[in-house]
Protein backbone atom coordinates (compact mmCIF):
# COMPACT_ATOMS: atom_id res chain seq x y z
CA UNK A 1 0.00 0.00 0.00
CA UNK A 2 1.14 3.17 -0.85
CA UNK A 3 1.53 5.83 2.22
CA UNK A 4 -1.16 8.49 1.73
CA UNK A 5 -1.52 12.29 3.23
CA UNK A 6 -3.68 14.92 2.96
CA UNK A 7 -2.16 18.07 1.65
CA UNK A 8 -4.89 20.28 1.82
CA UNK A 9 -8.43 21.65 3.04
CA UNK A 10 -11.03 23.98 2.23
CA UNK A 11 -14.37 25.10 3.91
CA UNK A 12 -17.06 27.24 3.77
CA UNK A 13 -18.98 28.28 7.24
CA UNK A 14 -21.44 26.32 8.88
CA UNK A 15 -24.88 27.33 9.32
CA UNK A 16 -27.67 28.68 7.71
CA UNK A 17 -26.53 29.92 4.02
CA UNK A 18 -27.85 31.65 1.22
CA UNK A 19 -25.94 29.67 -1.17
CA UNK A 20 -26.99 26.80 -3.25
CA UNK A 21 -25.14 22.89 -2.73
CA UNK A 22 -23.35 23.23 -5.75
CA UNK A 23 -21.50 26.57 -4.85
CA UNK A 24 -21.31 25.59 -1.46
CA UNK A 25 -19.14 22.65 -2.82
CA UNK A 26 -17.45 24.33 -5.59
CA UNK A 27 -16.14 26.82 -3.04
CA UNK A 28 -14.58 24.66 0.26
CA UNK A 29 -12.94 22.37 -3.40
CA UNK A 30 -11.73 25.24 -4.93
CA UNK A 31 -9.88 26.50 -1.32
CA UNK A 32 -8.88 23.02 -0.58
CA UNK A 33 -7.08 22.81 -4.48
CA UNK A 34 -5.37 26.56 -3.35
CA UNK A 35 -4.25 25.39 -0.11
CA UNK A 36 -2.62 22.53 -1.23
CA UNK A 37 -0.86 24.71 -3.68
CA UNK A 38 -1.51 22.34 -6.60
CA UNK A 39 -3.52 23.37 -10.19
CA UNK A 40 -7.13 22.29 -10.27
CA UNK A 41 -6.04 20.11 -13.42
CA UNK A 42 -3.82 17.88 -11.16
CA UNK A 43 -6.64 16.37 -9.46
CA UNK A 44 -7.74 12.78 -10.69
CA UNK A 45 -10.71 11.46 -8.93
CA UNK A 46 -13.71 12.79 -6.89
CA UNK A 47 -15.25 11.48 -3.80
CA UNK A 48 -18.88 13.83 -2.96
CA UNK A 49 -20.09 12.97 0.11
CA UNK A 50 -24.07 14.20 0.36
CA UNK A 51 -27.12 12.80 1.95
CA UNK A 52 -30.40 15.49 0.68
CA UNK A 53 -29.11 16.71 -2.88
CA UNK A 54 -32.86 16.17 -3.76
CA UNK A 55 -34.18 18.54 -1.37
CA UNK A 56 -32.11 21.46 -3.21
CA UNK A 57 -32.87 19.25 -6.52
CA UNK A 58 -29.11 18.59 -7.65
CA UNK A 59 -28.25 14.86 -7.55
CA UNK A 60 -25.75 13.37 -9.81
CA UNK A 61 -23.35 15.84 -8.13
CA UNK A 62 -19.98 14.70 -9.16
CA UNK A 63 -20.29 16.29 -12.79
CA UNK A 64 -21.92 19.27 -11.60
CA UNK A 65 -19.05 19.97 -9.29
CA UNK A 66 -16.21 18.78 -11.56
CA UNK A 67 -17.79 20.69 -14.38
CA UNK A 68 -17.54 24.05 -12.32
CA UNK A 69 -14.42 23.84 -10.90
CA UNK A 70 -13.18 23.24 -15.01
CA UNK A 71 -12.68 20.03 -14.73
CA UNK A 72 -14.98 18.18 -16.85
CA UNK A 73 -12.80 15.17 -18.18
CA UNK A 74 -12.57 14.24 -14.05
CA UNK A 75 -14.95 11.47 -12.71
CA UNK A 76 -16.41 11.56 -9.44
CA UNK A 77 -18.89 9.61 -7.25
CA UNK A 78 -21.41 10.00 -4.78
CA UNK A 79 -20.94 8.40 -1.45
CA UNK A 80 -23.88 8.48 0.76
CA UNK A 81 -23.54 6.91 4.51
CA UNK A 82 -25.84 9.12 6.46
CA UNK A 83 -24.48 10.98 8.77
CA UNK A 84 -21.11 9.24 8.54
CA UNK A 85 -21.07 10.11 4.69
CA UNK A 86 -17.77 12.23 4.67
CA UNK A 87 -15.14 9.98 6.68
CA UNK A 88 -16.92 7.01 4.54
CA UNK A 89 -15.64 9.18 1.56
CA UNK A 90 -12.36 10.09 2.86
CA UNK A 91 -11.90 6.46 3.44
CA UNK A 92 -12.71 5.33 -0.23
CA UNK A 93 -10.78 8.22 -1.37
CA UNK A 94 -7.55 6.66 1.18
CA UNK A 95 -8.21 3.69 0.00
CA UNK A 96 -7.65 4.52 -4.03
CA UNK A 97 -5.12 6.46 -2.86
CA UNK A 98 -3.38 4.04 -1.22
CA UNK A 99 -4.03 0.81 -3.87
CA UNK A 100 -2.29 3.23 -6.03
CA UNK A 101 -5.49 4.08 -8.28
CA UNK A 102 -4.46 7.54 -8.49
CA UNK A 103 -2.18 10.32 -7.02
CA UNK A 104 -4.30 13.14 -6.32
CA UNK A 105 -8.03 12.65 -5.03
CA UNK A 106 -10.32 15.08 -4.07
CA UNK A 107 -13.26 14.79 -1.31
CA UNK A 108 -16.17 17.04 -1.09
CA UNK A 109 -18.76 16.97 1.64
CA UNK A 110 -21.81 19.21 1.06
CA UNK A 111 -25.27 19.34 2.33
CA UNK A 112 -28.34 21.98 2.00
CA UNK A 113 -30.76 21.35 4.36
CA UNK A 114 -32.01 24.45 6.48
CA UNK A 115 -34.71 25.95 3.88
CA UNK A 116 -36.75 22.71 4.85
CA UNK A 117 -37.19 23.34 8.16
CA UNK A 118 -37.45 21.61 11.36
CA UNK A 119 -40.50 19.15 10.44
CA UNK A 120 -39.38 18.20 6.78
CA UNK A 121 -35.52 17.78 7.88
CA UNK A 122 -36.70 15.75 10.44
CA UNK A 123 -38.21 14.00 8.00
CA UNK A 124 -35.62 13.59 5.64
CA UNK A 125 -33.07 12.66 8.91
CA UNK A 126 -35.35 9.78 10.10
CA UNK A 127 -34.98 8.10 6.36
CA UNK A 128 -31.09 7.03 7.68
CA UNK A 129 -32.86 5.08 10.35
CA UNK A 130 -34.06 1.54 9.76
CA UNK A 131 -37.52 3.05 8.74
CA UNK A 132 -39.51 0.10 9.12
CA UNK A 133 -38.90 -0.35 12.95
CA UNK A 134 -37.76 3.50 13.52
CA UNK A 135 -38.34 6.70 11.45
CA UNK A 136 -41.64 5.04 10.01
CA UNK A 137 -42.46 4.13 13.79
CA UNK A 138 -42.32 8.06 14.79
CA UNK A 139 -39.43 8.53 15.74
CA UNK A 140 -36.74 11.24 15.06
CA UNK A 141 -33.08 11.19 15.59
CA UNK A 142 -33.22 13.29 18.62
CA UNK A 143 -35.54 10.51 19.67
CA UNK A 144 -33.14 7.66 18.99
CA UNK A 145 -29.90 9.16 21.04
CA UNK A 146 -32.65 10.20 23.50
CA UNK A 147 -33.39 6.33 24.12
CA UNK A 148 -29.73 5.79 24.47
CA UNK A 149 -29.03 8.37 26.65
CA UNK A 150 -32.11 7.19 28.97
CA UNK A 151 -30.11 3.51 28.84
CA UNK A 152 -27.10 5.14 29.52
CA UNK A 153 -28.30 7.12 32.29
CA UNK A 154 -29.96 4.38 33.89
CA UNK A 155 -27.28 1.91 33.91
CA UNK A 156 -24.18 4.45 34.38
CA UNK A 157 -25.67 6.79 36.47
CA UNK A 158 -24.97 9.93 34.27
CA UNK A 159 -27.39 12.92 34.79
CA UNK A 160 -28.66 15.59 32.53
CA UNK A 161 -26.42 18.14 33.67
CA UNK A 162 -23.46 15.44 32.77
CA UNK A 163 -24.86 15.75 29.50
CA UNK A 164 -25.48 19.26 29.85
CA UNK A 165 -21.54 19.63 30.30
CA UNK A 166 -20.97 18.51 27.11
CA UNK A 167 -23.17 20.86 25.04
CA UNK A 168 -21.16 23.91 27.53
CA UNK A 169 -17.83 22.81 26.75
CA UNK A 170 -18.20 22.33 22.79
CA UNK A 171 -20.37 25.64 22.50
CA UNK A 172 -17.24 27.20 24.44
CA UNK A 173 -14.71 25.69 21.61
CA UNK A 174 -16.75 26.83 18.70
CA UNK A 175 -17.08 30.58 19.97
CA UNK A 176 -12.89 30.17 18.84
CA UNK A 177 -14.02 29.07 15.54
CA UNK A 178 -15.17 32.04 12.77
CA UNK A 179 -16.49 29.34 10.47
CA UNK A 180 -19.11 27.68 13.36
CA UNK A 181 -22.92 27.26 13.30
CA UNK A 182 -23.38 28.68 16.93
CA UNK A 183 -21.28 30.83 18.31
CA UNK A 184 -22.46 31.02 21.46
CA UNK A 185 -21.43 30.82 25.09
CA UNK A 186 -24.38 28.49 27.12
CA UNK A 187 -24.53 27.29 30.71
CA UNK A 188 -25.65 23.82 32.33
CA UNK A 189 -28.89 26.17 33.29
CA UNK A 190 -29.46 27.52 29.64
CA UNK A 191 -29.57 23.28 28.33
CA UNK A 192 -31.67 22.29 30.93
CA UNK A 193 -34.18 25.05 30.56
CA UNK A 194 -34.45 24.91 26.53
CA UNK A 195 -36.57 22.98 25.35
CA UNK A 196 -37.88 19.24 25.14
CA UNK A 197 -37.03 17.74 21.89
CA UNK A 198 -37.05 14.11 22.75
CA UNK A 199 -36.99 13.30 26.41
CA UNK A 200 -34.58 13.28 28.33
CA UNK A 201 -32.85 15.84 25.86
CA UNK A 202 -33.43 19.07 25.27
CA UNK A 203 -32.68 21.28 22.32
CA UNK A 204 -29.39 22.62 23.44
CA UNK A 205 -28.33 18.78 23.84
CA UNK A 206 -28.92 18.50 19.87
CA UNK A 207 -26.45 19.50 16.74
CA UNK A 208 -28.39 22.11 14.58
CA UNK A 209 -29.50 21.57 11.05
CA UNK A 210 -26.52 23.40 8.77
CA UNK A 211 -25.51 24.14 5.68
CA UNK A 212 -22.03 23.74 4.38
CA UNK A 213 -19.42 22.08 2.87
CA UNK A 214 -15.83 21.39 3.61
CA UNK A 215 -13.17 19.48 1.19
CA UNK A 216 -9.84 17.57 1.37
CA UNK A 217 -7.22 16.78 -1.14
CA UNK A 218 -5.40 13.51 -0.42
CA UNK A 219 -1.90 12.40 -2.20
CA UNK A 220 0.49 9.76 -1.88
CA UNK A 221 3.58 10.70 0.47
CA UNK A 222 5.29 10.37 -2.75
CA UNK A 223 3.45 12.47 -5.06
CA UNK A 224 3.70 15.25 -1.82
CA UNK A 225 7.06 15.13 -1.18
CA UNK A 226 8.59 15.21 -4.89
CA UNK A 227 6.24 18.01 -5.46
CA UNK A 228 7.53 19.64 -2.15
CA UNK A 229 3.92 20.09 -0.66
CA UNK A 230 2.86 20.31 2.92
CA UNK A 231 1.04 17.79 4.33
CA UNK A 232 -0.05 15.46 7.34
CA UNK A 233 0.08 11.63 7.12
CA UNK A 234 -2.79 9.26 7.42
CA UNK A 235 -1.64 6.72 9.71
CA UNK A 236 -4.79 4.58 10.33
CA UNK A 237 -7.66 3.87 8.58
CA UNK A 238 -10.69 1.61 10.22
CA UNK A 239 -14.90 0.96 9.02
CA UNK A 240 -16.66 -0.33 11.48
CA UNK A 241 -20.41 -1.83 11.10
CA UNK A 242 -23.45 -2.43 13.60
CA UNK A 243 -26.69 -3.47 13.54
CA UNK A 244 -28.81 -0.69 11.49
CA UNK A 245 -31.93 -0.73 14.75
CA UNK A 246 -31.33 0.27 18.34
CA UNK A 247 -33.08 -2.60 18.72
CA UNK A 248 -30.72 -4.98 17.46
CA UNK A 249 -27.71 -3.61 20.03
CA UNK A 250 -26.69 -5.88 22.36
CA UNK A 251 -25.61 -2.68 24.65
CA UNK A 252 -28.38 -0.05 23.39
CA UNK A 253 -25.13 2.12 25.85
CA UNK A 254 -22.51 1.53 23.19
CA UNK A 255 -21.79 1.53 19.45
CA UNK A 256 -19.68 -1.60 18.00
CA UNK A 257 -18.93 0.46 14.62
CA UNK A 258 -16.94 2.30 16.74
CA UNK A 259 -15.38 0.29 18.24
CA UNK A 260 -14.30 -1.92 15.19
CA UNK A 261 -13.27 0.56 13.25
CA UNK A 262 -11.18 2.37 16.18
CA UNK A 263 -9.60 -0.92 16.71
CA UNK A 264 -8.68 -1.13 13.21
CA UNK A 265 -7.08 2.00 13.00
CA UNK A 266 -5.04 2.01 16.26
CA UNK A 267 -3.56 -1.32 15.03
CA UNK A 268 -2.64 -0.29 11.69
CA UNK A 269 -1.22 3.57 12.86
CA UNK A 270 0.70 1.09 15.93
CA UNK A 271 -0.61 3.66 18.67
CA UNK A 272 -2.88 3.58 21.13
CA UNK A 273 -5.62 5.60 22.52
CA UNK A 274 -3.66 7.31 25.04
CA UNK A 275 -1.11 8.57 22.14
CA UNK A 276 -3.49 10.67 20.65
CA UNK A 277 -3.93 14.35 21.37
CA UNK A 278 -6.70 15.37 20.42
CA UNK A 279 -9.82 14.36 18.51
CA UNK A 280 -12.58 15.50 16.35
CA UNK A 281 -15.93 12.63 17.34
CA UNK A 282 -19.32 12.74 16.59
CA UNK A 283 -21.61 14.60 19.20
CA UNK A 284 -24.47 15.02 17.13
CA UNK A 285 -26.05 14.60 20.05
CA UNK A 286 -24.44 15.42 24.17
CA UNK A 287 -25.00 11.74 24.82
CA UNK A 288 -22.96 10.54 21.50
CA UNK A 289 -19.77 12.48 22.82
CA UNK A 290 -20.08 10.26 25.99
CA UNK A 291 -20.40 7.05 24.00
CA UNK A 292 -18.32 7.90 21.74
CA UNK A 293 -15.15 8.76 24.04
CA UNK A 294 -15.87 5.42 25.96
CA UNK A 295 -16.19 3.54 22.37
CA UNK A 296 -12.87 4.91 21.26
CA UNK A 297 -11.10 3.46 24.37
CA UNK A 298 -10.19 7.02 25.48
CA UNK A 299 -11.72 6.29 28.51
CA UNK A 300 -13.71 3.35 30.82
CA UNK A 301 -17.43 2.46 29.56
CA UNK A 302 -19.28 4.61 32.01
CA UNK A 303 -16.69 7.23 32.81
CA UNK A 304 -17.42 9.47 29.60
CA UNK A 305 -19.10 12.31 31.83
CA UNK A 306 -17.00 11.92 34.06
CA UNK A 307 -14.09 12.87 31.92
CA UNK A 308 -16.09 16.26 30.87
CA UNK A 309 -17.01 17.22 34.42
CA UNK A 310 -13.08 17.17 35.35
CA UNK A 311 -12.41 19.15 31.85
CA UNK A 312 -10.18 16.77 30.99
CA UNK A 313 -11.55 17.46 27.20
CA UNK A 314 -11.75 21.07 27.03
CA UNK A 315 -9.11 22.79 25.44
CA UNK A 316 -6.03 23.17 27.52
CA UNK A 317 -7.15 19.79 28.96
CA UNK A 318 -5.28 16.31 29.19
CA UNK A 319 -7.23 15.53 25.65
CA UNK A 320 -9.37 17.38 24.12
CA UNK A 321 -12.50 16.76 22.22
CA UNK A 322 -13.81 18.62 19.40
CA UNK A 323 -11.42 21.63 19.76
CA UNK A 324 -13.23 22.91 16.40
CA UNK A 325 -16.84 23.19 19.10
CA UNK A 326 -17.87 19.90 17.09
CA UNK A 327 -21.13 18.90 15.38
CA UNK A 328 -23.03 20.49 18.50
CA UNK A 329 -21.43 24.33 18.11
CA UNK A 330 -19.43 23.98 14.73
CA UNK A 331 -22.79 22.49 12.91
CA UNK A 332 -23.84 19.36 11.06
CA UNK A 333 -23.99 19.26 7.69
CA UNK A 334 -24.40 15.97 7.51
CA UNK A 335 -22.45 15.05 4.10
CA UNK A 336 -19.66 17.77 4.90
CA UNK A 337 -19.12 16.97 8.59
CA UNK A 338 -17.03 13.88 8.27
CA UNK A 339 -14.67 15.81 5.53
CA UNK A 340 -14.78 18.99 8.05
CA UNK A 341 -13.44 17.02 10.76
CA UNK A 342 -10.43 16.10 8.78
CA UNK A 343 -10.25 19.74 7.47
CA UNK A 344 -10.02 20.86 11.21
CA UNK A 345 -7.42 17.94 11.87
CA UNK A 346 -5.17 20.15 8.68
CA UNK A 347 -5.32 23.39 9.91
CA UNK A 348 -4.08 22.01 13.45
CA UNK A 349 -1.57 19.89 13.14
CA UNK A 350 0.57 22.37 10.43
CA UNK A 351 -0.36 24.78 14.11
CA UNK A 352 -3.09 27.48 11.31
CA UNK A 353 -6.19 26.60 13.66
CA UNK A 354 -5.58 30.48 15.28
CA UNK A 355 -7.20 31.03 19.17
CA UNK A 356 -8.35 27.17 19.03
CA UNK A 357 -5.15 25.54 18.34
CA UNK A 358 -4.16 22.76 20.22
CA UNK A 359 -0.46 23.86 21.41
CA UNK A 360 2.03 20.81 20.32
CA UNK A 361 -0.57 18.55 18.94
CA UNK A 362 1.23 16.04 16.61
CA UNK A 363 -0.97 12.73 16.72
CA UNK A 364 -5.00 13.58 16.03
CA UNK A 365 -8.23 11.80 15.26
CA UNK A 366 -11.47 11.87 13.58
CA UNK A 367 -14.28 9.87 14.28
CA UNK A 368 -18.10 9.98 12.21
CA UNK A 369 -20.72 7.71 12.35
CA UNK A 370 -23.83 7.44 9.99
CA UNK A 371 -27.00 7.02 11.90
CA UNK A 372 -27.31 5.89 15.49
CA UNK A 373 -23.76 4.49 14.49
CA UNK A 374 -24.86 1.68 12.07
CA UNK A 375 -21.74 3.03 10.11
CA UNK A 376 -18.53 4.56 11.00
CA UNK A 377 -15.15 5.61 9.63
CA UNK A 378 -12.01 6.54 11.99
CA UNK A 379 -9.10 7.91 11.11
CA UNK A 380 -5.77 8.32 12.42
CA UNK A 381 -3.72 11.41 11.38
CA UNK A 382 0.49 12.34 11.92
CA UNK A 383 2.24 15.83 11.60
CA UNK A 384 5.24 14.99 9.80
CA UNK B 1 -41.14 -20.85 3.48
CA UNK B 2 -40.34 -17.16 3.85
CA UNK B 3 -41.88 -14.51 5.66
CA UNK B 4 -43.13 -11.33 3.30
CA UNK B 5 -42.95 -8.09 5.28
CA UNK B 6 -47.01 -8.00 4.16
CA UNK B 7 -47.21 -10.68 6.12
CA UNK B 8 -45.31 -10.12 8.80
CA UNK B 9 -47.67 -7.01 8.79
CA UNK B 10 -50.61 -8.97 8.86
CA UNK B 11 -49.55 -10.80 12.12
CA UNK B 12 -48.52 -7.08 13.67
CA UNK B 13 -52.33 -6.13 13.18
CA UNK B 14 -52.93 -9.43 15.55
CA UNK B 15 -50.96 -8.54 18.14
CA UNK B 16 -48.50 -10.84 17.10
CA UNK B 17 -44.71 -10.93 16.00
CA UNK B 18 -43.58 -14.03 13.35
CA UNK B 19 -39.83 -14.93 14.22
CA UNK B 20 -37.77 -17.42 12.74
CA UNK B 21 -36.22 -19.97 14.88
CA UNK B 22 -32.81 -21.66 13.45
CA UNK B 23 -32.59 -24.94 12.66
CA UNK B 24 -29.04 -25.56 13.38
CA UNK B 25 -28.47 -23.20 16.46
CA UNK B 26 -32.06 -22.59 18.03
CA UNK B 27 -31.39 -18.56 17.51
CA UNK B 28 -34.74 -16.97 17.19
CA UNK B 29 -34.80 -13.65 15.58
CA UNK B 30 -37.56 -11.37 13.55
CA UNK B 31 -38.77 -12.91 10.61
CA UNK B 32 -37.31 -9.70 8.53
CA UNK B 33 -34.06 -10.75 8.72
CA UNK B 34 -33.21 -13.68 6.12
CA UNK B 35 -30.14 -15.03 7.86
CA UNK B 36 -29.21 -16.45 11.13
CA UNK B 37 -27.76 -13.95 12.91
CA UNK B 38 -25.67 -15.90 15.26
CA UNK B 39 -24.72 -18.80 12.62
CA UNK B 40 -26.01 -17.93 9.31
CA UNK B 41 -27.89 -20.77 8.14
CA UNK B 42 -30.99 -20.25 6.21
CA UNK B 43 -32.89 -23.22 7.38
CA UNK B 44 -35.26 -21.01 9.65
CA UNK B 45 -38.80 -22.38 11.04
CA UNK B 46 -41.29 -19.47 11.72
CA UNK B 47 -42.84 -19.30 14.89
CA UNK B 48 -45.68 -16.77 16.15
CA UNK B 49 -44.57 -14.96 19.30
CA UNK B 50 -47.31 -13.13 21.14
CA UNK B 51 -46.22 -9.66 20.97
CA UNK B 52 -46.21 -8.69 24.52
CA UNK B 53 -43.07 -7.71 26.12
CA UNK B 54 -41.36 -5.39 28.60
CA UNK B 55 -39.67 -1.53 27.77
CA UNK B 56 -35.76 -2.02 27.39
CA UNK B 57 -35.88 1.82 26.43
CA UNK B 58 -37.58 5.08 25.32
CA UNK B 59 -38.42 8.64 24.23
CA UNK B 60 -40.96 10.87 24.62
CA UNK B 61 -41.05 13.12 21.19
CA UNK B 62 -42.42 16.37 21.36
CA UNK B 63 -40.63 17.82 17.73
CA UNK B 64 -42.46 15.01 15.39
CA UNK B 65 -41.35 14.42 12.21
CA UNK B 66 -44.26 14.95 9.53
CA UNK B 67 -47.26 12.67 10.04
CA UNK B 68 -47.04 12.66 13.67
CA UNK B 69 -47.85 16.48 14.71
CA UNK B 70 -51.14 15.43 15.84
CA UNK B 71 -49.87 13.27 18.41
CA UNK B 72 -47.13 15.16 19.80
CA UNK B 73 -45.75 14.25 22.35
CA UNK B 74 -45.69 10.75 22.17
CA UNK B 75 -43.26 7.53 23.14
CA UNK B 76 -41.62 5.28 20.96
CA UNK B 77 -40.14 2.58 22.36
CA UNK B 78 -37.19 -0.12 22.20
CA UNK B 79 -39.31 -3.38 23.73
CA UNK B 80 -37.90 -7.02 24.75
CA UNK B 81 -40.27 -9.46 23.98
CA UNK B 82 -41.11 -12.38 26.17
CA UNK B 83 -39.07 -14.53 23.98
CA UNK B 84 -36.31 -12.36 24.49
CA UNK B 85 -36.38 -10.56 21.41
CA UNK B 86 -36.37 -7.19 20.82
CA UNK B 87 -38.67 -4.83 18.44
CA UNK B 88 -39.90 -1.50 18.49
CA UNK B 89 -42.60 1.05 17.99
CA UNK B 90 -44.63 3.96 18.76
CA UNK B 91 -46.68 4.31 22.33
CA UNK B 92 -49.66 6.65 23.01
CA UNK B 93 -47.66 8.28 26.48
CA UNK B 94 -47.71 11.51 27.09
CA UNK B 95 -44.86 11.71 29.85
CA UNK B 96 -42.28 9.95 30.91
CA UNK B 97 -43.96 9.03 34.24
CA UNK B 98 -46.59 7.00 32.14
CA UNK B 99 -44.00 4.31 31.18
CA UNK B 100 -41.36 2.79 33.66
CA UNK B 101 -38.55 1.19 32.45
CA UNK B 102 -39.01 -2.68 32.54
CA UNK B 103 -43.30 -2.06 32.06
CA UNK B 104 -45.34 -4.25 30.45
CA UNK B 105 -46.20 -3.44 26.62
CA UNK B 106 -47.83 -4.99 23.77
CA UNK B 107 -48.01 -4.47 20.68
CA UNK B 108 -51.62 -3.49 19.00
CA UNK B 109 -51.14 -3.32 15.66
CA UNK B 110 -49.66 -1.74 12.29
CA UNK B 111 -51.15 1.69 11.07
CA UNK B 112 -49.94 5.33 9.87
CA UNK B 113 -47.95 5.56 12.86
CA UNK B 114 -45.91 2.57 12.28
CA UNK B 115 -45.87 -0.27 14.94
CA UNK B 116 -47.78 0.80 17.72
CA UNK B 117 -47.34 -0.69 21.26
CA UNK B 118 -49.61 -0.04 24.15
CA UNK B 119 -48.97 0.14 27.77
CA UNK B 120 -50.29 -2.48 29.93
CA UNK B 121 -53.03 -0.80 32.74
CA UNK B 122 -51.53 -0.48 36.06
CA UNK B 123 -48.61 -2.73 35.05
CA UNK B 124 -45.13 -1.68 35.66
CA UNK B 125 -42.94 -3.55 37.44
Amino acid sequence: MNRVCVIGAGSTKYGRLKEGIVELAVNASRDAIKSAGIEARDVQYAFISNVFGVADRQVHLAPVIMSDLGLMNVPGLTVESACGSGSIAFREAYANVAAGFYDVVLVVGVEKVTHTGTARSTTLFSYCSDFFYEGGSGVSFPGLFASMARAYMNRYGATEEDLAMVAVKNHEHGLLNPKAHIRKRITVGDVLESPPVASPLKLLDCCPFSDGASAVILASEEYAKSHGLEYVQVIGSGRGASPATLQDREDITAIPSTRAAAQQAFKQAGIEPKDVDFAEVHDCFTIAEIVDVEDLGFFPKGKGAEAVKQGVTRLGGDLPINPSGGLKSKGHPIGATGVGQVAEVYEQLLGRAGERQVKGAEIALTHNFGATGASCAVHIFRRV
Amino acid sequence: MSVSREEFIAKLNEGKVLLYRCRRCSNLQLATIVFCRRCNSDALDVVEEKGEGRVVTFTILYVPPEGYEGYAPYGWAVVRLDSGVNISGFIDVKSAKDLPLDSRVRIVGYDGRGIVLKAEDGSSK
